[in-house]
């Protein structure tokens, strides 16, 4: 896997969050050093690990030139991480970046210097299709995408691909696909029946390890910890678990 | 005819003959009878204004503004802050490459020869001897050294003596 990683899907509440914060606390616990940049302005992972604590500086002053990255990068003693925080002034950075030259790889720029101090720098992104989704394409190697075994997260996958291939194309970028994380599912039947559809349409990988759909999760959010740490034995943790364990084979 | 989302366009390829630069000013601070321009005087010394726009962030305002200029073109540019009725404030000037990004902090600066020559309009003064006469000339001469271009110490030399 290379050294930046984004967790994408276009649709919201497909654990895009829960996975990026529980595979990035699994690997920390393997011994790797792990950065997770929140990129959603929603601000989830920011809350899901740290709860309600503000931060002087976020991902949005690194975007605006006004900081470097290194001086956003908080450590999670809980999750074993360093974490660059969002906030809902991300949400307005569109604007300020939109005329700007280069604007495509701003956040490639404003990593480049601190990437190399970690083994994997993982990237939640927003659920949306904008600048934002665009920087953190241009800014990795790999990306892999949460889905839930249903319809719309499916059609999903096509926004997804559709974005690869005008990027590779606009930008001269190629991403690769690492695989497709099946989560919240609650028929197993259902899931086998998607992963069908899935790997006769398209040509991705599928993720063994399925997450299933859990309250402990949630729980586990609240509480502000890694699934390893609250319910390590719940089928939920357990399946993020091994699924951080075949993401890093 | 097929449409090109903007969000895919490379922002750093030039559009036709020309690519996007970008000039960025902080540290500033405008009244609000206060414009800011960016000057720029190409090869032909044919100067061309452009106004600079505010883009507030968490942490600062910055004033910026996007010219185009032809591939490699390179052309000098200034800061002008002007208010309704004069010029006011002139910056040191600033090599400006085409493509790039150039963002400089706000200069403390001089007051414009024009203010200069109003200044001494509005508060009357006695007649001087001419040794008094030149002692008030060096002072303003070097006062304007600190701070600004040579060619410029030049110009408000020749028109202290032409008064």
């Amino acid at each position: 896997m290379s050294n930046i990683v984004s967790f994408i899907n276009q649709k919201g509440g497909v654990a895009k969050t829960t996975t990026a914060i529980n595979v990035a606390a699994q690997w920390s616990q393997l011994g790797k050093k792990i950065l997770l940049i929140d990129l959603d302005p929603q601000a989830s992972a920011t809350r899901a690990i740290f709860g309600d604590n503000e931060f002087e500086n976020t991902i949005y002053d690194v975007l605006t030139s006004e900081i470097e990255a290194k001086e956003a990068v908080v450590h999670s003693e809980s999750f074993g991480i360093d974490v660059i925080p969002s906030e809902i002034m991300l949400s307005g950075i569109e604007i300020i970046l939109s005329s700007k030259f280069g604007r495509e790889s701003i956040l490639k720029r404003g990593l480049a210097e601190v990437k190399d101090n970690y083994d994997i720098v993982i990237i939640d992104c927003s659920p949306s299709l904008g600048l934002l989704t665009v920087n953190a394409l241009i800014a990795s190697k790999d990306i892999v995408i949460p889905v839930c075994p249903e319809y719309f997260s499916l059609k999903g996958i096509e926004l997804i691909l559709e974005t690869l291939k005008n990027i590779h194309t606009g930008l001269g970028h190629k991403i690769n696909v690492r695989g497709i994380i099946i989560s919240k599912y609650r028929n197993r039947r259902i899931v086998e029946q998607v992963i069908q559809d899935l790997r006769s349409n398209y040509s991705i990988p599928v993720f063994n390890n399925y997450i299933p759909d859990s309250i402990v999760v949630e729980e586990a959010h609240h509480k502000h910890l890694p699934m390893r740490k609250f319910s390590p034995k719940n089928p939920a943790g357990l399946a993020l678990a091994n699924l951080a364990m075949e993401m890093w084979a | 005819m097929s449409t090109i989302n903007p969000l895919f366009l490379d922002s750093t390829k030039p559009i036709g003959d020309k690519s996007i630069t970008n000039i960025e000013l902080t540290q500033i601070f405008l009244r609000n009878d206060e414009a800011l321009y960016l000057e720029v005087t190409n090869q032909m010394d044919i100067p061309q204004r452009f106004s600079m726009t505010p883009i507030v962030t968490k942490k600062s305002v910055k004033y910026h503004t996007t010219i185009l200029l032809k591939h490699q073109q390179q052309v000098k540019g200034r800061f002008i802050i002007e208010s309704s009725t004069e010029l006011l404030y002139v910056s040191k000037v600033y090599e400006i490459f085409s493509g790039n990004h150039l963002s400089e902090k706000w200069e403390p600066c001089f007051v414009s020869s024009e203010s200069i020559i109003k200044g001494e309009k509005k508060s009357p003064r006695k007649s001087q001897t001419t040794k008094e006469r030149k002692q008030t000339r060096e002072i303003k001469v070097n006062l304007s050294k600190s701070l600004c271009e040579p060619y410029f110490v030049e110009q408000i030399k020749n028109l202290l003596e032409d008064l």
